[in-house]
C-alpha cells in the first residue's frame, strides 16, 4: 500500500456519508425541513420545530388556531425559554452560538485504557503497549524519548474521532452529548473510528535534489546529487484505529442489567445533579428575563407555511432576541457556561458506563509509518483491554509490521518484525479528585527476522572516500531476533472533577537492544498530552 | 404558568405518580416557587415518582435523567392517582437531562 493510497481510504472514509448521504440515510426517516438548516439553532431545537408543525398541521382538520393553541401547549413549551421544559435546548443553542462553547473543551481524563499519544515505535514515544481507547474528540500529545528505536526524538500527535469530524463539517448536532443519533455508517463506523498522525518535531529530514554543476573547489569527482535538509516537523505516521465493543443489544435484559449496575457505580448520579442544579439557575434566570414565545404567531406561521419555512424564520427571529438579552447578562452568560462545563463531565461518565457496561474493549489499528531515513511500514495491530475496575486495567497488544515495498534484489522478506506486549495500568492516587497519578508497568517482546533496514541517500558519500552513492542504497543495521523493553511509567492526570485535561506521564526503561543499535539501553520518556471533548467548541472560538 | 400549559393538573393536595416510559430517573425534586426543594421517591424500575402532595398552583418536577444506548424520547404519563396528563402527553427528548413536568394544582 502506498502513501497515497492510505491517504485515499483515510479522506474516503470521512467522505462517504457525504457522497452517499442518501444510501446511509434509513430509508423510513425522511428529510425534515430544518436538518440542514445553516442556522444552528434551528438544527438544535429541529425535532421540537418539526413536532409542533406536524401536530398543528394535523389538528387543523378539525381545530380552530385557539384550540391548537391550548391543545400543544407542551410543544410550544419546548420552543419557548421562558418555560422550564425549554430552558434546556436553549442553553445548547445559546452556548453554540457565544463564546460560552468554550465549556465544551472540558474533560475528565481519569480513564486508564486511552491511547492519546504516539505508539512504541516512533522516535519520540512514552508508551510501550497502545492502550484500546481513544480520544473521544480530539487530542494532541507531545512526546520525548524512545522505547524501541535508536533515535531519540520529539513526536507530536493529533488524534481525533471521525464521527466528530462528520459532526462539525456537515452541522449536524456537534454538542449532542449523549445517545447522539445518526447514519448507520455513523453509528457502527465513524464513531468507533480514530484518526491520528505523527509528526516528529525534533529530526530534520533531508531530500535529494540533482545539483547543476560545481560551484567551487577543484576536486574531479563529480557530485551529481545532493541531501538538502528539508527542516523538522515531518509526517512520521499516520494512524486508523476501529473500537469494537463487545457485542450488546441496547434491548436485551443482560445489557440493560449491566447498565443499571454501570450507572449504579458511576458518578452519573452526581454529573446529572450538577447539570440539573445549573439548569435551575439558568431556568429562573430567564423566567424573569425571557419574553414569552408569541404562541398564537407560532401557530399562525405553522398553519400558513406547512413547508415550515415561515415557522423556523419566526421562531429563529424569537430565538435571536432573547438570546442577545442573554449574552449581556454576565450571571447569566456564567450559568451557561458552567452547564455546559458540567454536561462535558456527564458526557464523560456516560461514555465510562457504557465500557463498563459493554464489556472489553477490542480494537483494530493500522499504522502507516515513514520513520525517519527507513523504509515505509504498514503496522498492523490488534489490542485488548480488560477493565478489573478498581483493579486497574490490562492490555494486550499482538502486532506484525510488513515494509511498504522491497526493492529489487533485496536480501530481506515482506515481514519486517511481530511483536506482543502488554501493560497493566492502575490509578494510584488521587482518585475522584481533580489531580490523579498512575502507575504503569509494561513488558515488550519484538521478534524480526531480518536486522532493521536503512536507507541510505542518494548523494551520500562512501565514508573515507570522497565517492558519492548515485542512486542510494540500503544497508542493515542492528541484529535480527529477539528485542525486549521493560517500562515503568508513572502519569499525572489532571481534569477528573475540575476542568482541564492533562496528562503527563514519565517513563524510564531498559531495553536489550534498539532497532538499530546493539547492546542494552536505559532510556528515559516524558510527555504531555491534552484531551479536548468537543471538536465543535474548538471551532465555535472556544476550545481551550 | 397558567392551569392550561401545565402538563400535569390535578386536585391541590392529592397524591399520584408520574411515569416515564424511556430513560432511568437517577433524582427527582419537586420545585415551588419560594420554597425548598423536596427530593421525591423514585420506584418502578428508576421510571416513576411519588407526588405525595399536590401543590397548590404552580409547580415543577425535575428529573435528572440518564439514557441507555436506543433509548428514545420518554412520554410522561400519570402512572398512579387522579391527577390527569395534557393530551397529547408531554414529551422528555432523549439524551436530555434534566426533564421538566409542569405540574398545576387546582
Amino acid at each position: 500500500m502506498t502513501k497515497t493510497t492510505a491517504l485515499a481510504i483515510l479522506c474516503a472514509i470521512l467522505v462517504a456519508p457525504l457522497m452517499f448521504g442518501q444510501a446511509t440515510t434509513p430509508k423510513d426517516v425522511p428529510q425534515r425541513f430544518c436538518d440542514h438548516d445553516p442556522r444552528p439553532e434551528i438544527r438544535i431545537y429541529c425535532e421540537d420545530l418539526v413536532r409542533f408543525l406536524d401536530d398543528a398541521n394535523e389538528r387543523a382538520k378539525t381545530m380552530s388556531a385557539t384550540e391548537i393553541k391550548d391543545a400543544l401547549q407542551n410543544d410550544l413549551g419546548h420552543l419557548d425559554p421562558s418555560q422550564r421544559i425549554g430552558v434546556v435546548k436553549f442553553i445548547t443553542a445559546t452556548a453554540l452560538s457565544t463564546v460560552a462553547s468554550e465549556a465544551l473543551s472540558n474533560i475528565l481524563q481519569n480513564r486508564t485504557d486511552r491511547q492519546l499519544g504516539a505508539t512504541s515505535t516512533a522516535s519520540g514515544t512514552t508508551s510501550l503497549v497502545s492502550k484500546a481507547g481513544s480520544s473521544e474528540a480530539i487530542s494532541l500529545a507531545l512526546d520525548a524519548g524512545v522505547l524501541t528505536q535508536s533515535v531519540n526524538g520529539t513526536t507530536a500527535t493529533l488524534s481525533t474521532n471521525a464521527d466528530q469530524i462528520f459532526r462539525l463539517v456537515t452541522g449536524r448536532n456537534p454538542t449532542c452529548t449523549v445517545t447522539c443519533t445518526g447514519s448507520w455508517f455513523e453509528n457502527k463506523v465513524l464513531d468507533l473510528t480514530n484518526i491520528s498522525a505523527s509528526l516528529s518535531l525534533a529530526q530534520q529530514s533531508s531530500t535529494t535534489t540533482a545539483t547543476s554543476g560545481q560551484a567551487s573547489g577543484t576536486t574531479t569527482t563529480p557530485v551529481s546529487s545532493a541531501a538538502i535538509p528539508t527542516g523538522a516537523g515531518k509526517l512520521t505516521g499516520i494512524a486508523v484505529r476501529y473500537e469494537v465493543l463487545n457485542k450488546y443489544d441496547p434491548r436485551s435484559p443482560g445489557f440493560r442489567k449491566k447498565w443499571k449496575d454501570a450507572i449504579t457505580k458511576s458518578s452519573l448520579k452526581d454529573a446529572a445533579k450538577a447539570i440539573g442544579d445549573l439548569t435551575d439557575k439558568v431556568a429562573e434566570g430567564l423566567q424573569a428575563s425571557a419574553t414569552p414565545l408569541d404562541r398564537d404567531k407560532m401557530v399562525k406561521a405553522a398553519l400558513e407555511d406547512p413547508s415550515g419555512k415561515q415557522l423556523a424564520n419566526l421562531f429563529d427571529k424569537y430565538f435571536s432576541d432573547v438570546s442577545a438579552k442573554v449574552q449581556q447578562d454576565s450571571a447569566m452568560d456564567s450559568y451557561i457556561l458552567q452547564v455546559m462545563r458540567s454536561r462535558a463531565t456527564y458526557r464523560q461518565e456516560w461514555f465510562d458506563a457504557l465500557h463498563s457496561a459493554a464489556g472489553d474493549l477490542l480494537t483494530f489499528d493500522y499504522n502507516y509509518n515513514r520513520p525517519l531515513n527507513q523504509p515505509i511500514t504498514h503496522d498492523f495491530k490488534l489490542i485488548y483491554g480488560r477493565d478489573f475496575s478498581g483493579s486497574g486495567t490490562l492490555t494486550f497488544n499482538g502486532a506484525f509490521s510488513l515494509y511498504g515495498q522491497i526493492p529489487t534484489g533485496a536480501k530481506y522478506g515482506r515481514l519486517r518484525y511481530g511483536q506482543v506486549s502488554a501493560e497493566y495500568d492502575r490509578t494510584t492516587s488521587g482518585k475522584g479528585k481533580s489531580v490523579q497519578t498512575e502507575l504503569s508497568l509494561a513488558g515488550y517482546w519484538q521478534y524480526q527476522p531480518n536486522p532493521s533496514v536503512l536507507n541510505i541517500p542518494a548523494g551520500t558519500v562512501v565514508p573515507g572516500t570522497t565517492i558519492p552513492l548515485p542512486n542510494g542504497t540500503q544497508e542493515f543495521v542492528g541484529t535480527a531476533g529477539s528485542l525486549w523493553v521493560t517500562q515503568a511509567k508513572l502519569t499525572i492526570k489532571t481534569g477528573s472533577k475540575g476542568s482541564g485535561g492533562i496528562n503527563i506521564p514519565i517513563g524510564v526503561s531498559w531495553s536489550n537492544k534498539t532497532d538499530l543499535l546493539q547492546g542494552s539501553k536505559v532510556g528515559a520518556q516524558v510527555g504531555i498530552s491534552y484531551n479536548f471533548s468537543s471538536l465543535a467548541g474548538i471551532f465555535t472560538g472556544g476550545g481551550q | 404558568m397558567p392551569q392550561n400549559t401545565a402538563d400535569i393538573v390535578g386536585k391541590a393536595g392529592t397524591n399520584f405518580t408520574i411515569t416515564i416510559d424511556n430513560g432511568t430517573i437517577l433524582s427527582a425534586y419537586l420545585e415551588v416557587p419560594n420554597q425548598p426543594i423536596v427530593a421525591l421517591a423514585i420506584s418502578g424500575n428508576d421510571q416513576e415518582v411519588t407526588i405525595a402532595s399536590l401543590p397548590a398552583g404552580d409547580s415543577t418536577v425535575r428529573l435528572d435523567l440518564v439514557w441507555a444506548p436506543g433509548d428514545s424520547n420518554a412520554t410522561v404519563d400519570v402512572g398512579t392517582g387522579s391527577a390527569k396528563v395534557s393530551n397529547p402527553k408531554p414529551i422528555i427528548d432523549d439524551g436530555e437531562t434534566p426533564g421538566y413536568v409542569e405540574l398545576f394544582g387546582v
